[in-house]
């Protein structure tokens, strides 16, 4: 309760310091576009970074081992991929347009309403889903380290979020990711470092696992190799194709801010991942010895943390609460311009005021706190439109239409429907898939190919 | 292509084609998938080529498609050994990489004239 007050007098103190900053719309939806590499790339691998790095990252080491790293292998290469493949032309389409947002973006790199009112749509829907599954892993992870009534920390975090973000828009929101990223990164070495000696250090944890659990282990653990070639493509790719890291661009100064953000953006991942790679192997290896007794894989990270002590808990506490806020801060915003700004304008109306934006980003908060805190079925449904969905609709036109000069706005918004559409159907039907097959990865594909052959075809 | 000239126009979309269709067959064909999976992330990082063609940045991509490679072909071949698969995949795919490749980027970048 202690960490919860202390979390919202912060965020009241952020919220007032970002309302005196947060004068116009550049301020309040892209920081002003004054952001250099060191805050834009400790704050955007803090948006980046969700409570399943601390929980669901070791818990899903527990269950296939090596496997699960897969997902988190690409990280030295994505803060240079994001750069070349995204970042560079998106830097270069903001200093010509000033745009404010991604659909603003792709409305002025193909034109055309259509194309802001689909992309303004699917940031929006993906923006809610994700927030809903955000306050219900708030709701669930509260408990577990915190030991406070669900509700009561998926309200607290979501208050907290929504005030500076309302408050102060990305001003406000840019300063409080950095200093949670920084906090982020800290915590998790700190906890790895502290679970691999409580193991008797990453030797004696592998040589527990190499006579226990020797199936965890080798180059796949207990994963099929096309599921987790799938996986490496998925999280590495994708990243291109994440509304919440692709806003971190619009925040730059200055295109020569792009040399260093691939190191600050590896360095501040790599940080945050020991948590996955040292609690996981650790605690995997603790629960082969039995000291710590599982119900559920998802439970490894917790009951680490029970092991080391109560310092560690609230570490991991904060870091988790920290994760889910600063990833909620980006998706609040982008939703917020999305209803405020972009479908405005798509319709050939006048954007809202800031006033409203902020009226939108409380009610965003509001209904998304709602529906993860009652609905666990809305959550799980919610739960299919996040990553995959994101890089299904959005992959195509961040990356080949924006490096290809012929893509046109209805191979564009072809893609994006086809995309988003694709992976939605695969997702349903995801316990028949064979291995390897990502929705995902699968709808990008498509929408890639719909992208090129209507763009040849109107030609 | 050479280094310096920018890259043909019909080159992106063919290479992007060819990679949406191998991506498809690949759950089919699972042969497929290592080369998909080092092909298509390298090519992502090859658009900048598309912007900013330049020798260095070639040789980098070049490099980085062999790291891929290299990377993806011995966890294939250590997968059913505990330890040296476990360490090639950390040690090769993740721990190497992780100050070089930021700094290739750092080093391929080209200031502009403002």
């Amino acid at each position: 309760m202690t960490a919860l007050a202390v979390l919202l007098l912060l965020a009241a103190g952020l919220a007032w310091w970002g309302a005196r900053r947060a004068r116009d719309s550049a301020d309040y939806f892209a920081a002003g576009h004054r952001g250099g590499a060191w805050l834009v790339g400790v704050a955007g691998t803090a948006a980046a970074v969700s409570g399943f790095t601390f929980v669901g990252g070791p818990g899903l080491f527990a269950a296939v081992g090596a496997g699960s790293l897969w997902i988190i292998l690409s990280a030295p290469l994505t803060g240079a991929l994001q750069c070349w493949a995204v970042g560079e032309p998106v830097v270069e389409l903001v200093e010509k347009r000033r745009a404010l947002t991604i659909p603003e973006l792709l409305a002025g790199r193909f034109g055309g309403p259509t194309m802001r009112v689909l992309a303004a749509a699917i940031v929006a829907v993906g923006c809610v889903a994700s927030l809903a599954v955000q306050a219900r892993a708030a709701a669930v992870l509260g408990e577990e380290f915190l030991h406070v009534p669900g509700a009561t920390a998926a309200i607290a975090a979501m208050l907290a979020t929504t005030a500076y973000t309302a408050l102060g828009g990305m001003r406000a929101g840019l300063v409080a990711d950095a200093v949670q990223g920084a906090v982020m990164a800290g915590f998790a070495v700190l906890l790895a470092a502290a679970a691999l000696a409580a193991a008797g250090g990453p030797a004696a944890a592998v040589a527990t696992l190499e006579r226990a659990r020797p199936e965890l282990l080798g180059s796949f653990g207990a994963v099929a190799p096309p599921q987790a070639w799938a996986w490496y493509l998925l999280f590495c790719l994708g990243t291109c194709a994440q509304p919440h890291y692709l806003q971190k661009f619009l925040f730059l100064r200055s295109r020569a801010q792009l040399r260093l953000l691939p190191a600050v953006l590896t360095g501040a991942l790599a940080a945050t991942l020991a948590v996955w790679i040292g609690v996981g192997l650790a605690g995997t290896a603790l629960v082969a010895r039995g000291a710590i007794t599982l119900g559920r894989p998802d439970a490894l990270a917790p009951r680490t943390m029970s092991l080391l002590g109560p310092w560690a808990v609230m570490l991991a506490g904060v870091a988790v609460l920290a994760a889910m806020m600063s990833t909620a801060a980006s998706f609040l915003n982008m939703a917020a311009a999305a209803v405020t700004r972009d479908l405005r304008e798509a319709l050939g109306k006048v954007p809202l005021p800031i006033s409203a934006a902020r009226v939108a980003t409380v009610l965003f908060a509001v209904a998304a706190t709602a529906i993860g805190v009652t609905s666990e079925r809305a959550v799980v449904l919610l739960g299919l439109v996040g990553w995959g969905f994101f890089t299904a609709a959005l992959l195509p036109v961040m990356t080949l239409g924006l490096a290809w000069p012929r893509a046109t706005a209805r191979g564009a918004v072809s893609a994006m429907a086809v995309g988003a559409i694709a992976d939605l159907a695969l997702e349903a039907a995801r316990q028949h898939l064979p291995p390897g097959l990502e929705p995902g990865l699968a709808g990008a594909a498509l929408g890639t190919l719909v992208l090129v052959a209507m763009s040849r075809r109107i030609r | 292509m050479e280094a310096d000239q920018p890259m043909r126009p019909f080159l992106v979309p063919a290479i992007a084609t060819g990679l949406a269709l191998a991506l498809l067959a690949a759950p089919i064909l699972p042969a497929l998938f290592p080369v998909v999976v080092a092909a298509a992330s390298v090519a992502a990082c090859a658009l900048a080529l598309a912007r900013r063609p330049s020798r260095p940045l070639l040789l980098v991509i070049l490099g980085l498609g062999l790291w891929l490679v290299t990377g993806i072909a011995g966890a294939w071949v250590l997968r059913g050994r505990p330890l040296s698969g476990l360490a090639w995949v950390l040690a090769v795919l993740y721990l190497l990489p992780l100050p070089v490749i930021p700094w290739l980027y750092w080093w391929t970048f080209e200031e502009r004239d403002e």
